[in-house]
Order: C-alpha cells, then sequence, then structure tokens
C-alpha cells in the first residue's frame, strides 16, 4: 500500500466513523425505550445503563477517530507519521501475535467454563459450548482460506 | 540476529528515527533490529541495504543460520 492509497483508506475510515455515530445515535435512543421481556424493572434499567453507556463510548471513540483522521488529512507530516505507523512491521507482528495469544486464552478459558458451567448451570453450559463451536468452526474455516491463499 | 546498523548510522550519522522514516519503519522498529529483539523481514532488510548502499548480507550477520542448513 502506498500513502495515495492509504489517504483514500483514512477518508474512507473517516466516512464509516460518521455513519457510525448516526447509526448509533439511532440505536442509543430508540433500544432503551424497547421494554425487555422477562426480566424485572431493575435489570431492564441496569442493561439499559450498560447498553446507554456502550453507545456513548463508542460514539467518543469514533468522534476521537474523526478529529484524528481529519487532522492528519490537512497535514502531510502527519499522514506520513500515521502511514508509518499503520505498516510499521513490528507493530503487526505483535498485533498478530498478541491476537494469537488471546484466541488461545480465550478458547481454552472457555472450554474450563463449560466443564465447571456443566456442575451449575445448564443454559450457560450450552451457551458457552455454542460459543466454543462457532470460535473452532470460525478458526477452522479462517485457516483453511489462509492456506489456500498463501 | 547480529546487525551492523548501528555502526552504520554512526557512520552516516543519522538517527534511528532518521532510518525509520526513509525505509518506513518507527524509531522502535530499528531500535528492536539493533538490539536483536526482533529480526527484520526480507523486504526491511532490503530496504535498510539499500539504504546504505550495500548487501544484507553486509548488515546481517547469517552465520546462525548458516550452522542450521
Amino acid at each position: 500500500m502506498d500513502i495515495a492509497n492509504y489517504t483514500k483508506k483514512l477518508s474512507k475510515k473517516r466516512l464509516i466513523s460518521l455513519i457510525a455515530i448516526f447509526a448509533l445515535v439511532i440505536i442509543g435512543t430508540v433500544l432503551p425505550k424497547i421494554p425487555n421481556a422477562g426480566q424485572t424493572e431493575w435489570s431492564q434499567s441496569e442493561i439499559h445503563g450498560t447498553w446507554v453507556g456502550l453507545v456513548l463510548a463508542f460514539i467518543i471513540l469514533n468522534t476521537i477517530r474523526i478529529i484524528r483522521i481529519t487532522r492528519a488529512l490537512r497535514d502531510s507530516t502527519r499522514i506520513q507519521q500515521l502511514f508509518v505507523k499503520h505498516t510499521d512491521e513490528r507493530s503487526r507482528e505483535i498485533e498478530r501475535r498478541a491476537f494469537h495469544t488471546t484466541l488461545a486464552i480465550v478458547h481454552w478459558g472457555l472450554i474450563l467454563g463449560i466443564a465447571v458451567a456443566g456442575y451449575f448451570h445448564e443454559v450457560v453450559f450450552w451457551t458457552l459450548l455454542g460459543v466454543v463451536l462457532f470460535l473452532s468452526v470460525v478458526l477452522l474455516g479462517a485457516k483453511g482460506y489462509y492456506h489456500k491463499k498463501f | 540476529m547480529k546487525t551492523k546498523i548501528q555502526e552504520l548510522r554512526k557512520q552516516h550519522k543519522i538517527s534511528q528515527g532518521e532510518l525509520g522514516a526513509a525505509v518506513g519503519v518507527t524509531r522502535q522498529t530499528i531500535t528492536s533490529i539493533e538490539c536483536e529483539k526482533y529480526t527484520a523481514s526480507l523486504v526491511l532488510a532490503y530496504k535498510i541495504a539499500q539504504y546504505f548502499n550495500t548487501t544484507i548480507e553486509d548488515i546481517f550477520d547469517f552465520s546462525d543460520c548458516k550452522e542450521e542448513i
């Protein structure tokens, strides 16, 4: 990727962040008004509070991202710095290894969770089992894809 | 992997940041290569060699790899 393509990519990212903010504002206003079935008033307000908090956090993060991209698009030095940061091979390797380690820990953590949940809660047991199966299928699919690609 | 990057940098009187900017990586990456914590990719090794107008073998010490072959 060269710097011209990176600039285009940044502009696209900015647009996507802007659309995401609008979508989140709508979600954040509509979602708390929908009553959740089978929950107490207290747990409903807790869940709604969490939702609003998450939506607000995403809006703030996206706004910061838009400001950062807009500043970079105006300044060629800053865009060069961002480009180097984005394409730096060591940073990519760190990200790849961190992701790999996290995935392995989460996978084995979930398997341990299944074993423990089997003794205490059936719903949690089946939910965790579903998550592990889904993760395994995605992982195998991704491995197959990259084996064909490289 | 041992390298002569630090030595060459001092000869050319350039900083890690300047070399990093010239070859398209961060200063931290150059530091890690010099400290033998990170091994540069083939492309990066080639860019560094091109920058110092020399060959990859002159900068990077492949003696450990030769023993493995």
